[in-house]
């Protein structure tokens, strides 16, 4: 299994303000890793490097083995990643039609409405509210329209950052759900989450970021398992094993 | 009574074409760009040079406006860009300077005396017994109500005006979307400058063509955008036409009836001195901000 992703020991921030310190980390295909860590860690930074946002002042991000680090974000989108931020996911003051229209922005033109019936049979719910401006929907349709853009270029890689935040505990099940589905279907996905353990429940891996470092890095059930771990950033039940095995050979790939 | 409704249309038609192009700058660039009216006076006296080539005036209010495009295109490149990142305050003020130099610009280059369009005699219109109406007049209402419904169908049918009002919405999320925002952006800069260009021509053909024709249009011009919702094309049209149709109403109707009622000791007509016309938008502008900031069409941020 090779790796789609890879931040090779990245240095960046904004302007003067140095906020990633040498931050490495992997993805493989078809995998789901999730990045906890306690806020203002540069979690989001961290996604925002990836996705091009930022430019590192010091570091490499390869994508499928080719440095990226400079393209722009809409270059990126054009090769395989897609990005659902964790606020301002969606386009207010256009419909819900017109919102994943612009997720497919960089698809041929014929293929844009057949993606578009495929993210309607994905997400129904979308489909009745295809001619509602954005800004009728509830948090939860919104997040679930975030995603639905983004996965318009049935992208190899989807960068989620806190999908569950701001819902209520029903609605995050069911992004969760979600993303587990859409990684069954073959899509690798990094997740930034502060509802850690659920998130990690789906996921193959986990990495754990402090102040700007890689502080701790496994297979996410040990990190669910390990007392230490557990008791420095997570807290609470440990949830029920994940029912079905990953995607891929069945077993947690490892980094 | 006519006569009102043609100034209004005719005010209404220079407004909203110069308001739009900056409502739409502001909605993308989230700056009010002082230098935007200067398109009108710029596009106005580009017609002049290739007029005078012999080129058919709408031909050479076509070049003229494309031509004032393209100078908002590279304006954009040259200053603009490289301050996207800088504070609003900043941008408004090398828009300001920007807007001096354009304006003095086209004062060292054609001089400080205005100029008038060549179009020939053309005979007024009689319509009934209401008044008449000049072909040139026809001419510029119609030509602002074809450009303002081919922006429509741009803004509200293609993949190119639904792609300008995402990253107008949000620029990031548009980029995260595969749209290359630097060129949506150089669009607007064309598609905003060449409207403005075309109310300027409007304005030389109603009036004459000034190297001030832009600046004494900026309060009306800033007054529809506010009014309306800055950011908003269509909350740019609303306010043009608000303010347009309150300028020739206003100034057509006889005040003493009020200002007596008012308790003013008032003899004969009263009517607002053509002068202080600019009084008119301003108090509309004054009372916006005072009532709803957002304008008319404008979200609550
Ligand atoms: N656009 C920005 N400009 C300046 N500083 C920022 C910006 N975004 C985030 N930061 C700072 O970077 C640090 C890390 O933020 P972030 O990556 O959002 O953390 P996390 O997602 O882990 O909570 C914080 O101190 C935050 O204040
Ligand atoms: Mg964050």
């Amino acid at each position: 299994m090779s790796a789609l992703i890879e931040v090779d020991t990245v240095v960046a921030g904004y302007g003067e303000n140095e906020i990633l310190h040498g931050i490495s980390l992997s993805l493989a295909e078809r995998e789901i890793v999730t990045i906890i860590g306690p806020n203002g860690a540069g979690k989001s930074t961290l996604l925002k490097v990836v996705m091009g946002y930022l430019i590192p002042k010091s570091g490499t991000v390869r994508f499928k083995g080719k440095d990226v680090t400079r393209q722009r974000p809409d270059q990126r989108v054009r090769n395989g990643i897609a990005y659902v931020p964790q606020l301002d996911n969606v386009f207010p003051s256009l419909t819900v039609a017109e919102n994943l229209r612009m997720g497919g922005y960089t698809l041929p033109r014929g293929r844009v409405a057949e993606r578009i019936e495929r993210v309607y049979a994905e997400f129904p719910i979308l489909a009745e509210r295809r001619g509602q401006r954005v800004r009728t929907l509830s948090g939860g349709q919104r997040q679930l329209l975030a995603m639905g853009r983004a996965l318009m270029t049935e992208p190899e890689v989807l960068l989620l950052d806190e999908p569950s935040a701001a819902l209520s505990p029903l609605m995050a099940g069911e992004v969760f759900a979600k993303v587990a589905e859409i990684n069954a279907g073959g899509r690798a996905i990094l997740i930034v989450e502060q509802e850690a353990a659920r998130s990690l429940a789906i996921s193959h891996r986990g990495y754990v970021v402090v102040d700007g470092h890689n502080a701790y890095d496994g297979p996410a059930r040990t990190i669910l398992d390990d007392e230490k771990v557990r008791a420095a950033f997570l807290g609470g039940p440990v949830p029920p094993r994940r029912p079905a095995a990953p995607a891929g050979d069945g077993a947690p790939p490892n980094g | 009574m006519l006569q009102v409704v043609i100034d209004g249309l005719i005010r209404t038609a220079e407004l909203s074409l110069i308001a739009v192009g900056l409502t739409m700058v502001y909605g993308i660039l989230r700056f009010g760009n002082f230098a935007h009216v200067e398109f009108a006076t710029l596009g106005s006296f580009l017609v002049l040079p290739l007029a005078a080539l012999g080129i058919a005036f709408p031909l050479a209010a076509l070049l003229a406006i494309v031509a004032t495009g393209l100078v908002g295109v590279l304006l954009d490149r040259a200053i603009f860009r490289r301050l996207r990142s800088a504070p609003p305050e900043m941008l408004m003020i090398a828009s300001f300077a920007l807007g001096i130099m354009i304006r003095e610009s086209v004062r060292a280059i054609w001089g400080p005396s205005p100029y008038l369009y060549q179009l020939g005699v053309l005979r007024p219109i009689r319509i009934g017994d209401f008044g008449r109406i000049t072909p040139i007049q026809i001419g510029i209402i119609v030509a602002a109500a074809v450009a303002i419904l081919v922006f429509h169908a741009l803004l509200s049918r293609t993949r190119l005006g639904t792609a300008m009002r995402a990253t107008a919405d949000n620029a990031p999320l548009a980029q995260a979307s595969g749209i290359n925002t630097e060129r949506i952006i150089a669009t607007v800069w064309l598609i905003g400058a060449g409207f403005g260009a075309l109310g300027g021509v409007l304005v030389g053909l109603n009036t004459q063509v000034k190297a001030d024709t832009g600046f004494a249009l900026i309060v009306e011009v800033f007054a529809a955008t506010i009014l309306g919702g800055i950011g908003n094309p269509y909350g740019a049209l609303l306010g043009a036409a608000i303010i347009g149709f309150a300028e020739s109403i206003s100034l057509a109707i006889n005040w003493s009836p009020l200002l007596t009622w008012l308790g003013f000791e008032v003899r004969g007509f009263v009517f607002i001195p053509t002068g202080y016309k600019t009084a008119i938008p301003f108090a509309i502008l004054i009372l916006t901000l005072l009532v709803r900031p957002q304008g008319i069409l404008g979200a609550r941020r």
